[in-house]
């Protein structure tokens, strides 16, 4: 009897197990997008719903630095994916604080900024998705 | 033609879904090793692959293999948790399904268990795929689309053969390149030109349909019994998504799929989803595509 129970149960999850998988998985993506993930990642098979991460801008200001030499930096460069793909408020934070640790600079604002397009004026510009404040 | 098909197809969709999933396997594994720079590691993983499927070719037959693949992709994955694209995750999918039904001793159970789980794959991926399109803002309102459609990252193929609206669009893409060079904190916004009038509502039908086939695709196999239509919903669904967009390397993930869930007996359906795979798999090779 056991043995034949195991068995429809490893004939169950054979059957249902990978769709029933990618279906937690795609629900646990929607959890991070509420969070501040793009949908284009997280395994929520979301491509092609909204604007790409790589169509948004970082800008970085702090009083006490240029704001162009600042992307020049390492820890802009290694942060600037997870910025773009991930803008919530622990990923800011964390690259804050490398960030005015690498410059010297005592406070910094990280804005985050994607399209903001009009479909129906065609009017193109930026609006900001995220502003995170160190100091 | 139906001696020659005949005699080509008498092998289970398993064999062919095999192949194609260790040549997609080993595209994507180059390209990883290709951007990782790894140096002279790469050069030795490469070698050791080409080798591995040289002179045992039976392994790719054995589930331990697809287990293995599959168990490397998660670990890439799971670095890459918010970096990777979604066709990645497929194909750990895909590894998965063939691992599971390599599994079953007797191949007719081999090729019961993988049409299912194609099947489902292919529900969950295409439904999915268009839910998440109707949650977000930017695609309802037709921002995100408009804004593709008018820098011309969608219908390349058939643009390519308007230059004047092609013309338009090359405008469009530097005046968005030039405004991104000014601060946004300065609030500057610019106007995007359009095409005709008869292009962009052709384009919005177009898209429409695509998306209606994606949502409705899993509920057609309800509604519609015959596996003839259904597979060819598929076809047309994976080509509609192709002349919006050039995803060569998810398109072809999908259209393995395709061909696994396939019932063997539709010779001509299942020569249509491989000349589909291997058109898809040239363009990978020469660059061409989103891979």
């Amino acid at each position: 009897m056991n043995h034949s129970l195991l068995k429809h149960i490893r004939y169950f999850f054979s059957l249902y197990g990978v769709g029933i998988g990618t279906t937690l998985i795609v629900l646990n993506q929607l959890i991070w997008v509420s969070d501040g993930l793009t949908r284009w990642r997280g395994g929520g098979l979301g491509m092609y719903s909204d604007f790409h991460p790589n169509s948004r801008q970082i800008t970085i200001i702090t009083p006490d630095c240029q704001v162009e030499d600042l992307k020049e930096g390492k820890v802009f460069n290694k942060w600037k994916p997870l910025l773009l793909h991930y803008p919530n408020d622990d990923n800011c934070k964390k690259f804050s604080q490398e960030f005015l640790k690498e410059t010297g600079a005592n406070k910094v604002y990280v804005q985050i900024w994607q399209p903001s397009f009009n479909p129906n004026t065609l009017v193109y510009s930026r609006s900001l998705l995220k502003q995170y404040y160190h100091g | 033609m139906d001696k020659l098909l005949n005699s080509s197809f008498k092998a289970n969709n398993i064999y062919h879904t095999i192949s194609f999933s260790v040549a997609i396997l080993s595209v994507f594994l180059f390209h990883e090793l290709k951007n990782n720079e790894l140096g002279i590691i790469a050069y030795l993983i490469c070698f050791c692959v080409l080798a591995g499927i040289c002179f045992i070719p039976k392994f790719i037959f054995k589930p331990i293999f697809w287990i293995l693949a599959t168990g490397l992709l998660s670990i890439a994955l799971y670095f890459e948790v918010y970096q990777a694209a979604n066709h990645h995750w497929v194909l750990a999918y895909l590894c998965i399904i063939l691992g599971i039904s390599l599994s079953f001793s007797k191949i007719d159970i081999q090729e019961k268990v993988l049409r299912d789980n194609a099947k489902i794959l292919l529900w969950v991926i295409m439904f999915f795929a268009g839910f998440q399109k109707l949650l977000s803002n930017n695609y309802c309102s037709g921002s995100y689309f408009t804004y593709m459609f008018l820098t011309d990252s969608f219908f390349q193929p058939i643009i390519e053969l308007i230059p004047e609206v092609k013309d338009i669009f090359a405008h469009n893409i530097k005046s968005i390149s030039k405004l991104n060079s000014i601060d946004p904190n300065t609030g500057t916004a610019i106007r995007l030109l359009a095409p005709p009038i008869w292009v962009s509502i052709s384009a919005r039908i177009f898209a429409f349909i695509v998306l209606l086939g994606e949502i409705m695709f899993p509920f057609l196999y309800f509604l519609n019994r015959n596996p003839k239509l259904r597979n060819l919903s598929l076809i047309l669904l994976i080509w509609g998504i192709f002349l919006t967009r050039l995803e060569t390397g998810f398109l072809s993930i999908v259209a393995i799929l395709g061909y696994a869930h396939c019932p063997t007996e539709l010779y001509k359906i299942r020569l249509t989803y491989l000349v589909s795979i291997l058109f898809f798999f040239v363009l990978i090779i020469f660059g061409v595509g989103y891979e």
